[in-house]
């Protein structure tokens, strides 16, 4: 057996609202990696919403850390959102160059365990972004319900994933 | 020509995703780790990867307060040639800066001022390496135990939208010691209906 093993592919051959993947097969842990832009035309550069097993309630929180912009630092909170705030940062069409993406590596631990709330972690990097603008993200993310995770669900907060986006899960075995 | 061992018939197998491509430890000092794709459709041919992953455990020669160490892709050297935000902490603040356009991924790593047998160790993900897209990149990097003692996250662009054919990583002072090492995977997707 593998220690690490692609699940699925997503490589977005038109623009697409969402991304799910449904079949997480027997592992310990998942790591989603995504080269990824949207479309939404006025948006700047923008997260990556995440939900599990379709669940649409208050029942996730972030925290994060990041740099933006030069110098600048921050630390934010967002609780009681019905999404994962940002499972990752893509770039968007005020993006100088159309050739630019966005790319995050989004970790989801022990997902499979029944008695688990599900705690991921994810960095994240849009570079050179509108006016020249670069944000660099880490954060973590919890989703407050113990069910085993079955679906992920991807999606930007306002038009679609762009063409040319493309994300692929991996699954992590254990010895 | 003979099939790498996780193509069987033509068609990927599920073997690992991560395939080794590469490892250097190195016997002498040396200023530069090169990797170049051999481009012949075995294990070193980078165009068959999604992403590619390099992880180094060093440390420099170089006396001084630090040491920087970087990528260049596909010899890229130029002013201008990358983009970047980093963000470093180094136990009583953190900071955020711009880094310069001609290379990617800097953090800095222990010298010889550094505590005895002290190594960095730093993680780089390239993305999407095969795409037109820029080539961009995420590092993430510690350093402890020396007279700069940081946590590093950057946020890197190649301007390129070639093909990832060559990592060049670069000591900007002196040379990675002999001990340091190097390793470079490439992350296979699978393409499903």
């Amino acid at each position: 057996m593998a220690v690490i093993e692609a699940i699925a592919t997503t490589y977005l051959e038109a623009d697409a609202a969402s991304v799910t993947f449904s079949s997480l097969g027997s592992y310990e842990h998942l790591q989603i990696r995504v080269s990824g832009r949207h479309n939404n035309s006025g948006g700047a550069g923008a997260s990556i919403y995440i939900r599990f097993n379709g669940d649409t309630g208050s029942n996730y929180s972030t925290h994060t850390m990041q740099a933006y912009n030069g110098a600048n630092t921050g630390a934010d909170p967002y609780t009681g959102q019905a999404y994962v705030y940002a499972g990752g940062r893509i770039t968007g069409p005020l993006t100088p160059s159309a050739s630019n993406y966005g790319t995050s590596v989004i970790d989801i631990l022990d997902y499979r365990n029944g008695s688990k709330n599900t705690t991921m972690q994810q960095m994240s990097g849009v570079v050179d972004d509108y006016s020249g603008n670069s944000f660099l993200w880490f954060s973590s993310s919890l989703w407050d319900n113990t069910a085993a995770v079955t679906s992920i669900l991807l999606y930007p907060p306002s038009g679609s994933f762009l063409r040319g986006t493309e994300m692929t899960l991996y699954g992590l075995n254990s010895a | 020509m003979a099939d790498p061992s996780y193509i069987v018939d033509g068609v990927l197998t599920d073997s690992e995703a991560w395939v080794g491509i590469a490892h250097a430890s190195l016997s002498l000092p040396a200023a530069t780790v090169t990797w170049t794709s051999t481009d012949d459709g075995q294990t070193g041919d980078f165009s068959q990867y999604m992403d590619l992953v390099v992880v180094m455990y060093a440390r420099s020669d170089r006396a001084g307060t630090w040491t920087d160490s970087y990528v260049h892709v596909n010899n890229m050297t130029s002013s201008g040639d990358y983009a970047g935000q980093d963000l470093s902490g180094n136990g009583s603040s953190v900071t955020g800066s711009v880094p310069s356009t001609t290379r990617g991924g800097l953090w800095y790593l222990p010298n010889a001022g550094a505590t005895a047998n002290v190594f960095g160790c730093c993680v780089y993900h390239f993305f999407d390496i095969n795409s037109g897209k820029y080539k961009s990149f995420l590092t993430s990097a510690a350093s402890d135990g020396g007279t700069e003692n940081l946590a590093w996250m950057v946020a890197s662009t190649a301007k390129t939208q070639a093909p990832i054919t060559e990592i060049d990583l670069v000591t900007g002072s002196g040379n990675y010691i002999a001990g340091s090492t190097f390793s470079l995977f490439g992350v296979l997707p699978r393409m499903v209906a």
